[in-house]
């Protein structure tokens, strides 16, 4: 288990080429509250900015062939990739954790009542769409490397992108999740729960996909 | 541990174009192995399989008596990798470099990765980037010696090295073999390093087998003879692997013991170079 926390450390070295994304973060996320954007949508910015992140990660690991790296490393597949997942998921976690951290000094400094409002469902609701992208985006990068699995791990975004616009032409859909949304706590429990789960299986379709790789 | 620090029995590994059939062969312990053949012989594809890079269709490896593919994580505590280019990021310090790979091995000694740098002339702060083809070499065996790795891979480490550094890496290799106690397994086409360090050679063509032994006995074992047109006969044509004719004579790669019955012709102790042409022009050594 040492190795794979290793191998989650390692990926962080690798994105030290990246470190100037980790600065984007909170210069957007100080964009957005300024313009009274709530937790939620600071959320969704971090995780879509960690997918951004992510992506750049198996691009370098394609550029310096780091694949030999790891098979000269003390490490099996299995650790590889669920070291990957685990520095994808902290990733995700710190950048949810700076933008709510700016998000609520923000509000304090605009003079917002209830600054805190909507962590839950920041957090919930954005580990959800992260998961959702990562669980697809992950075994594909695994299975067919960068340059061949950019193009289809594109889909996932697409799908979301394409989801927000329905909303848009649809008024119905947008009702809908407001609905949903009234559930309160349930629905944050249940979209928590489904993050963990598609996280698991993505896992092992990723191990599965690394594995058959040529 | 067992004598052997590595195995193969039948491996084999099938891609749409090429087809690795049947590899056994045997590395005892304290010995350097040259695992030689033309580009596209099968060296890379050998190592991969070693290493676990790329799925065996059939065959076993043991390394260091451990199954490289079950016990993946835990032999590779003991081997030390040099590939014919650094597989760091260009952006890590060789300092960084360390803090990033040395937790993944039990045994690293940070003064003996210090005393490495000093010996290659390598600064802490350099950038991996920034190392020429041979420092980068010398990077990867410091890191390798850091460890103290029983079994040291090879691939093409010398490809792309000027004849000094070359020099040098064999000179390293014999050192860390004294002991007794380490091996080496060496893959690359340029075979008068070889012929320099190896005890045993392990020869691929086309992704077969065709030798694998001491090299003295390879070299004892065939002879390239030589002679004009007019004295190949038919007989001795059929004896002849990959045999080449031109307008002013013929030579060829021939068993040692069928040299004998002719005496009059020109026979040579072959090079390795000389028995992986002729090989490679379609001989097969039986």
């Amino acid at each position: 288990m040492s190795n794979t926390f290793n191998m989650a450390r390692l990926d962080f070295y690798t994105l030290k080429s990246q470190t100037a994304m980790y600065f984007i973060i909170p210069v957007i996320a100080v964009f957005f509250s300024m313009t009274g954007s709530p937790l939620s949508v600071l959320g969704f910015t971090a995780a879509w900015l960690v997918l951004l992140v992510n992506t750049n990660l198996f691009a370098i690991q394609e550029k310096y062939g780091l694949e030999r790296l790891y098979s000269s490393l003390s490490l099996d597949k299995k650790s590889v990739v669920l070291g990957r997942y685990i520095s994808t998921t902290i990733n995700y976690l710190f950048a949810f954790l700076v933008v709510v951290i700016i998000g609520v000094i923000m509000s304090f400094v605009q003079g917002r009542t209830n600054p805190v409002d909507g962590i839950v469902e920041g957090f919930c609701l954005s580990l959800l769409v992260f998961t959702l992208i990562s669980a697809i985006q992950l075994p594909i990068y695994f299975g067919a490397g960068y340059t061949k699995g950019r193009i289809l791990s594109m889909i996932p975004f697409l799908v979301i992108i394409g989801f927000v616009m329905l909303q848009s032409f649809f008024e119905e859909l947008g009702s809908v999740i407001q609905t949903i949304l009234t559930f309160g706590n349930s629905i944050y429990a249940i979209s928590f729960i489904v993050s963990v789960v598609v996280m698991v299986i993505s896992y092992y379709i990723a191990v599965f996909c690394y594995k058959r790789r040529q | 541990m067992t004598e052997n620090y590595l195995e193969l029995q039948n491996v084999k590994k099938s891609f749409s174009n090429f087809t690795l059939e049947d590899i056994s062969f045997t590395l005892p312990k304290g010995y350097i192995m040259g695992l030689i053949g033309s580009n596209g012989a099968g060296k890379t594809t050998t190592i991969k399989l070693i290493l676990n890079m790329l799925e065996k269709d059939n065959g076993n490896i043991t390394v260091l008596g451990l199954d490289s593919v079950k016990q993946e994580g835990q032999l590779k505590q003991n081997i030390g990798i040099v590939f014919d280019s650094n597989p760091y990021v260009d952006e890590w310090t060789i300092a960084e470099t360390e803090k990033a790979i040395s937790p993944f091995y039990n045994t690293w000694k940070h003064r003996t990765f210090m005393e490495m740098l000093e010996r290659f002339h390598l600064s802490p702060k350099t950038k991996v980037g920034k190392l020429s083809r041979g420092m980068q070499m010398k990077l990867m065996l410091a890191i390798a010696f850091s460890h103290d790795a029983k079994l040291l891979i090879l691939d093409e480490p010398t490809s792309g090295l000027d004849p000094l550094a070359r020099d040098e890496l064999l000179e390293m290799l014999q050192e860390y073999i004294k002991d007794g106690d380490k091996s080496v397994l060496f893959s690359t086409h340029i075979t008068s390093d070889l012929q320099r360090v190896a005890d045993y050679i392990t020869m691929l063509a086309n992704g077969k087998l065709i030798y694998t032994g001491s090299m003295e006995n390879l070299l004892q074992k065939y002879r390239v003879i030589k002679g004009a047109p007019k004295e190949l006969t038919p007989e001795l044509s059929k004896y002849i692997i990959g045999l080449r004719k031109t307008d002013i004579g013929f030579e060829g790669l021939i068993d040692a013991n069928t040299a004998q019955q002719y005496k009059g012709y020109i026979s040579d102790i072959p090079t390795i170079d000389e028995v992986i042409i002729y090989i490679s022009k379609g001989g097969n050594l039986a």
